[in-house]
């Protein structure tokens, strides 16, 4: 029993319950009730599948011939019944209520699984599963593992032995990028109680093998028993039982790209026009056949990044000073023009950046202030370089750096003596 | 870089020097003195030639490094050196054009000497010679024979190392 606050007490004792002295009490309950949205009574449907003495392991596969029917429309499954394993199915969900029709048995069998291969398709932004028509089962017998599609025993195959528990499970597959497809896992302890699996997946050329066995090394305790599953988040898990009891996941990384996020598309369509043009028949006895082409061009906007100078020249400013200009071309079209990213050099070093950059409809103008004293003599070499730090191509791409080698004319380089020696001495 | 060990050499020029390491040529210096090998030994001419070149902290002063088998390069010298360039081999230039040859004499300064403390070695060697005498039968006792014998001698001269300088 909780306590009347001294506060609330006090009031309750006042012997003038009045509205003026504040004695008008109220009270407000909120009543929360939290709501379950899984019940075992409307969720799930118990079901007995059969009572018989010596049952094993029994594995089941619903069957989704395609993936727009949200329901399957068979149940397949495979168990061990004294020893022997046995194929059975039913149909979904019109015969529920029916007993399993018992369809063949693969002899001796200590543990079974059952799993369909089928493809992943996208309906209504969600991926479903649809499955092919029949399951592959798989079976142990005698410690060998075998797999076989359904009834079809020329399918039955050794795929490896010293086994002791299997499961099977069909992963994500990435149908949007090739060679992220997880496949059909079949997972299984050998006998040394480590976990291997195979798995029929899709190679990247979209060839299906049933690829070899690996260990999953990332366990390495002792495993007795292990299950499959698959997450939302488009991973694929083993859920393994070690030797002591506990329960370990080990799940892959995410098969994400492609599957949560859709690859781009770019589509190219081709306009075609035709045109008629009025026929005159000059012979009405003879038939003309009038046949029409139709020619489509696509344009592909490729951003060359290697570009050239041409035409690399300086030219008299209109008043006489050829120290002042350069004009050049370029093999692409350069756009971001900027005169840091522009600069003339000598033979002997001596450089000089443009203070102005311009195009005149033909050529590319740089202007300088004065390189008459970029060589001393006029018959040697003249390195002008795009750096391509800010020079980009048409689709927005930098040029890598280019350069061009040209004699300058008419300059009037200052007269400057040879080095002589002013004096020696020993440091 | 120490002044005492006479390795290197300041060249100051009235411009700038373009493109040093693409215009030396080593042949074209020579760095000529008189030196003393050892102590109380004779004075000799030496010449050296630059093992590297270096801008100082301008374009128009460079470095001229030296070295010589015993290691002392220039450090006993004797007197002033002779500095001689060869514009034949040598390329090298300013913005104004090639440097002209030059020969050049300067007085170092700053060196200390080291010169070897050991004394000179004198080898001795004895010849021994040993004669061999052969027993000859004359056929012809009126046939003159002569006899000659040529002696051999073989030294062997043993180098040893310092072992303890």
């Amino acid at each position: 029993m909780r306590k009347i606050p001294a506060d609330i007490l006090k009031k309750i004792e006042n012997k003038r319950q009045v509205i003026s002295e504040n004695a008008q009490p109220s009270m407000k309950i909120s009543v929360a009730r939290a709501k379950i949205s899984v019940l075992d009574s409307s969720y799930w449907t118990v079901e007995e599948i059969r009572a018989e003495s010596n049952l094993g392991a029994i594995s089941i596969a619903p069957r989704r011939l395609s993936a727009v029917r949200k329901s399957p429309d068979k149940l397949f499954s495979v168990h061990v019944e004294d020893g022997i394993g046995i194929a059975t199915s039913k149909n979904y969900p019109g015969g529920i209520y029916e007993e399993w029709e018992i369809e063949f048995d693969v002899g001796n069998a200590s543990d079974v699984a059952i799993a369909f291969d089928g493809l992943w398709k996208e309906v209504r932004n969600k991926w479903r599963f649809e499955t092919f028509e029949k399951p592959w089962i798989f079976w142990i017998d005698n410690g060998i593992l075998y797999r076989q599609y359904w009834d079809d025993v020329l399918t039955k195959e050794e795929i490896a032995n010293d086994v002791i528990k299997i499961a099977a499970l069909r992963g994500w597959n990435n149908e949007n990028l090739a060679g992220h497809d997880q496949g059909l896992v079949i997972g299984y302890i050998k006998n040394d109680n480590k976990i291997y699996y195979r798995t029929l997946a899709y190679q990247e050329d979209d060839s299906l093998i049933l690829e070899v066995e690996s260990q999953v090394t990332e366990f390495t305790d002792l495993a007795v028993n292990l299950n499959l599953f698959i997450t939302l988040d488009y991973r694929l898990g083993f859920a393994v039982e070690r030797i002591d009891g506990s329960i370990w996941w080990l799940i892959t990384p995410r098969n994400w790209a492609g599957l949560a996020l859709g690859s781009e598309k770019i589509e190219v369509s081709l306009i075609g026009k035709i045109s008629l043009n009025k026929v005159e028949y000059i012979d009405s006895y003879e038939i003309e056949n009038i046949s029409i082409g139709v020619s489509g061009n696509v344009g592909l906007l490729v951003g060359a990044v290697v570009n050239e100078f041409s035409e690399v020249s300086n030219i008299d400013d209109g008043l006489g000073n050829w120290n002042k200009i350069i004009k050049f071309k370029t093999k692409y079209e350069l756009f971001e023009l900027n005169v840091s990213d522009f600069e003339i050099v000598g033979e002997f070093g001596m450089n000089f950046i443009p203070i102005g950059i311009s195009f005149d409809g033909d050529h590319y103008i740089l202007e300088f202030e004065d390189f008459n004293n970029v060589n001393p003599l006029n018959t040697m070499q003249i390195t002008l370089t795009c750096f391509g730090n800010t020079t980009k191509n048409e689709a927005g791409d930098l040029f890598n750096e280019f350069a061009f080698d040209f004699i300058a004319d008419n300059l009037e380089p200052e007269a400057i003596d040879p080095p002589v020696v002013l004096e020696v001495t020993n440091v | 870089m120490s002044k005492a060990e006479g390795r290197f050499i300041k060249i100051n020029f009235t411009e700038d020097i373009y493109n040093l390491d693409e215009a030396i040529d080593f042949e074209g210096f020579s760095l000529i003195f008189q030196e003393q090998l050892y102590i109380q030994s004779e004075i000799v001419e030496t010449t050296l030639k630059p093992i590297g070149v270096y801008y100082s902290d301008n374009i128009q002063e460079i470095i001229l490094e030296f070295a010589s088998i015993s290691g002392v390069a220039f450090r006993n010298v004797i007197g002033d050196i002779n500095l001689i360039y060869n514009m034949d081999y040598g390329h090298l230039r300013g913005y104004g054009g090639l440097v002209q040859s030059f020969d050049i004499t300067f007085t170092p300064v700053g060196l200390v000497k080291n010169l070897p403390t050991n004394n000179i070695e004198n080898i001795n060697a004895n010849s021994t010679v040993s004669a061999s005498l052969i027993h000859v039968d004359y056929e012809n006792g009126f046939d003159t024979s002569n006899l000659s014998v040529i002696p051999s001698v073989t030294a062997v001269l043993t180098n040893a190392d310092i072992v303890n300088p």
